[in-house]
C-alpha cells in the first residue's frame, strides 16, 4: 500500500519536473539568459585563467589606452586593464547577489511563515513592521544600515538583503494563506503532524514557485543596488574591481575617455538582463498561471 | 469616502511613529559620535561635551526620543541640522521642490511612454513590435539608472553638445535627468500595462463589445484600458512615491541639489536630526502618495467605490442594525 503510494508520488514528481523543463526549454530568452549566466559563473570561478592581466596590475605608462587587441576594453586611470577588472568583478557581483538574496529569502520565509501560519496578533505586528520598512526607501535604508555598521563587503550584503525582506515576507504570507485552508493541510494536522512539520514539509514546498521566481529576480536587483551603493561610496571600496565602484572612479574622466565607464556598466546591464530573462522564464515554466 | 480618507490618515500615524522609532534607534545605537564627526579632530573634550549637552545627546535614549517626538508633534519641529544650524524643516523644504519637479516630470514621461507602448504591445501580442518593445523594456529594467545617465551625458553633452551635463535650473537642464529617470520608470509601467491589458483583452465583455460592432479604438481605450487601470495605477504610484524620496543616484550624476543627495550626505556626516527628519518626511510623503493611489482606485473601479460610498437606495441590511 505505502509502496505504491510512494511510487506514484515519485512518478508524479518526475512528470512535473519534466513538464517544467519542457516549458523552460521552449523559452529561447530564458535559455539565452542561462547561457550568459553560465559564462559569468565560469568567469567568477576562474578569473585568473580568463583575464589577461591581474585586477590590480598598474602600469602608469599605459593610462587611458583606448580599446585595442591588447586591452579589449581599454585601460583606466592607473593603466589597469579594464577587461580583466570586469572579469574579476563577476565574482564579487555574483557572490553579493547570492548571499544577500539568501539573507533576505531566509528572513522573509521565516517572517512570512510566522505571519501567514499563525495569523492574529503575530500577523498584525509583523505586517505593521513590514509597512514601516516599506515606507523607508530601499536605498536610504541600505545607506543607513551601511553607515551604521560601517562599510564592508558583508555589511553591504546585509543592507541589501534586509531591504528585500518585506517583499519575500509578503509573497510567502500570501501563498501560505492560499494553501493553509486546503484539505491536505487539514489531513496532515489530523495525522498529528507538528506545526514545524506542516510548515516545512507541506506548506513551503507548495509555495516554492513564487519564491524561486522572486529569488531569481531579486538577485538581479541586488546586483543593481550593490553597484549603486558602491557608486555613492558606501559599498565596495577601490581597488577591489567591483563594477559600481569602477563606474564611480571612472566618472571623473567621462568627458575624455568614454570606455572607462561604458564597459563596467555594460557588464552590470548584461548580468542583470540575463538574470531577469532567466527569472521570467522560470516564472512561465513553474507557474503557467502567472504567465504575462 | 470622507470616512475612508480619515481612517487612512489615522492609520498613517502608527506607521510614521514606527518609522521615527526605527530610524532614531538605528542612529542612536550606531557606533561613532556625532560630536566627533561634526567638530572634527581638533575639538577638545570640553567642546564635545558642550556639543552633546547642547543637543541633548547626554540624555538617556528614551528621553531623547520622547523629546524629539514632542517637538515633532507639538511644534512640527524636526530639529536643527548639526552642519548648517538651520531648522531641518527649512533644509528639507528648500530641496523638496527640485525633487518634486524631477519626480513629476519623469513620472509624466514614464506614463506617456509606458502606457502607450504597453497598449501597443498588448494589442499586437507576439508581433515584431511587441517583441521589440518587450526586449527594450527588459533592457531598461536591467540598466543601472546612474550608468544610463552617464551614457546620456557622454552622448548628448560631451559628443553632441545638445544639453548641459549637470544642474537642474532651466528646461534645457531638465532634459537629461528627466529622460534618465523617466525611461527607467517607464519600463516597469510598460510591462505592467502590457500584462494587465493582455489579461483584460481575453475577457468576455471585450468580445461582446467587439461583437456589437464597436470600433477597435473604443474597445481598447474605453472598455479594456479602464478595466486594466488598477495595476497600472499601482505601479505608477509606487514609482512616483519612490522618486519623491529622491532619485539619489541620478541626482548625484547630474549634480542636482535634491532630497536624495541631501539625505545621503547627511547620513555620511552623521547629521542625525537631518537624517531623522528627512526619512520621516519621505515616509510621510510616500504614505500620502499611497493614499492618493487608493483614492484613484475608487475612481477607476466602481466596485471599490461602492465599498466606501453609501448607495442611494439600499435594501435592508442582512445583519442587525447597530
Amino acid at each position: 500500500m505505502s509502496d505504491t503510494a510512494a511510487v506514484s508520488v515519485k512518478m508524479k514528481k518526475r512528470g512535473q519536473f519534466k513538464e517544467i523543463r519542457r516549458r523552460f526549454m521552449k523559452n529561447k530568452g530564458a535559455l539565452l539568459g542561462l547561457c550568459f549566466i553560465v559564462v559569468l559563473v565560469v568567469c567568477a570561478l576562474i578569473p585568473s585563467v580568463i583575464a589577461p592581466f591581474g585586477f590590480d596590475d598598474q602600469n602608469l605608462t599605459q593610462r587611458f589606452k583606448s580599446p585595442s587587441g591588447l586591452h579589449l576594453f581599454g585601460t583606466d586611470e592607473f593603466g589597469r586593464d579594464i577587461f580583466s577588472r570586469v572579469i574579476y568583478g563577476c565574482r564579487i557581483s555574483l557572490t553579493l547577489g547570492l548571499v544577500s538574496v539568501t539573507i533576505s529569502c531566509g528572513l522573509g520565509i521565516i517572517l512570512g511563515c510566522l505571519s501567514g501560519y499563525y495569523g492574529k496578533i503575530i500577523d498584525n505586528v509583523l505586517m505593521r513592521i513590514i509597512d514601516i520598512m516599506l515606507s523607508i526607501p530601499n536605498i536610504l535604508l541600505a545607506v543607513s544600515i551601511v553607515a551604521t555598521l560601517g562599510t564592508s563587503f558583508f555589511n553591504l550584503m546585509l543592507a541589501i538583503g534586509i531591504g528585500a525582506v518585506p517583499g519575500y515576507a509578503r509573497i510567502v504570507r500570501a501563498s501560505i494563506l492560499s494553501v493553509k485552508e486546503q484539505e491536505f493541510i487539514e489531513a496532515a494536522r489530523s495525522n498529528g503532524a507538528s506545526d514545524w512539520r506542516i510548515i516545512t514539509r507541506h506548506i513551503i514546498p507548495n509555495c516554492m514557485a513564487p519564491i524561486i521566481v522572486q529569488a531569481t529576480i531579486s538577485i538581479a536587483s541586488a546586483v543593481l543596488s550593490a553597484a549603486g551603493m558602491s557608486f555613492i561610496g558606501l559599498g565596495i571600496m577601490p581597488p577591489t574591481p567591483e563594477w559600481g565602484s569602477m563606474l564611480a572612479s571612472g566618472r571623473a574622466y567621462i568627458r575624455d575617455y568614454w570606455y572607462v565607464v561604458t564597459f563596467p556598466g555594460l557588464a552590470i546591464m548584461l548580468t542583470v538582463f540575463s538574470i531577469n530573462l532567466l527569472g521570467d522564464g522560470l516564472r512561465d515554466a513553474l507557474d503557467p498561471r502567472l504567465k504575462t | 469616502m470622507f470616512k475612508f480618507v480619515a481612517r487612512r490618515i489615522l492609520m498613517m500615524i502608527p506607521v510614521l511613529v514606527g518609522v521615527s522609532f526605527v530610524i532614531f534607534s538605528m542612529l542612536y545605537f550606531a557606533p561613532g559620535d556625532a560630536a566627533d564627526v561634526i567638530l572634527g579632530d581638533q575639538a577638545t573634550p570640553a567642546d564635545k561635551a558642550l556639543f552633546r549637552s547642547q543637543h541633548g545627546l547626554d540624555q538617556p535614549f528614551i528621553v531623547q526620543y520622547l523629546r524629539y517626538m514632542e517637538g515633532v508633534i507639538t511644534r512640527g519641529d524636526l530639529g536643527t541640522s548639526y552642519v548648517t544650524r538651520q531648522p531641518v524643516t527649512v533644509e528639507i523644504l528648500q530641496r523638496f521642490p527640485t525633487t518634486l519637479k524631477l519626480a513629476a516630470l519623469s513620472t509624466l514621461l514614464a506614463v506617456l511612454i509606458g502606457v502607450s507602448v504597453g497598449i501597443i504591445s498588448a494589442t499586437r501580442q507576439y508581433s515584431f513590435m511587441d517583441n521589440l518593445f518587450t526586449s527594450i523594456s527588459m533592457i531598461g529594467v536591467s540598466m543601472p539608472n546612474f550608468w544610463q545617465g552617464m551614457m546620456l551625458i557622454i552622448i548628448f553633452s560631451v559628443a553632441l553638445r545638445w544639453f548641459p551635463p549637470s544642474g537642474f535650473s532651466t528646461p534645457m537642464h531638465w532634459v537629461l535627468p528627466v529622460v534618465t529617470v523617466g525611461t527607467n520608470a517607464s519600463a516597469n509601467i510598460m510591462r505592467m500595462t502590457r500584462s494587465s491589458m493582455l489579461e483584460i483583452i481575453r475577457q468576455d465583455y471585450i468580445r461582446t463589445a467587439r461583437a456589437k460592432g464597436q470600433t477597435e479604438r473604443v474597445v481598447i481605450w474605453k472598455h479594456a484600458l479602464k478595466n486594466a487601470l488598477i495595476p497600472i495605477i499601482t505601479v505608477i504610484g509606487l514609482s512616483f512615491g519612490r522618486l519623491l524620496g529622491g532619485a539619489v543616484l541620478t541626482e548625484s550624476i547630474f549634480s542636482i541639489a535634491g532630497l536624495g543627495k541631501l539625505m545621503v550626505d547627511a547620513i555620511k556626516l552623521k547629521n542625525v536630526p537631518l537624517v531623522q527628519g528627512g526619512v520621516l518626511f519621505i515616509a510621510f510623503v510616500m504614505s500620502l502618495v499611497n493614499l492618493v493611489v487608493d483614492i484613484l482606485y475608487s475612481f477607476a473601479d466602481p466596485r471599490i467605490r461602492s465599498m466606501y460610498t453609501r448607495p442611494r437606495t439600499r435594501k435592508a441590511p442582512a445583519r442587525e442594525p447597530a
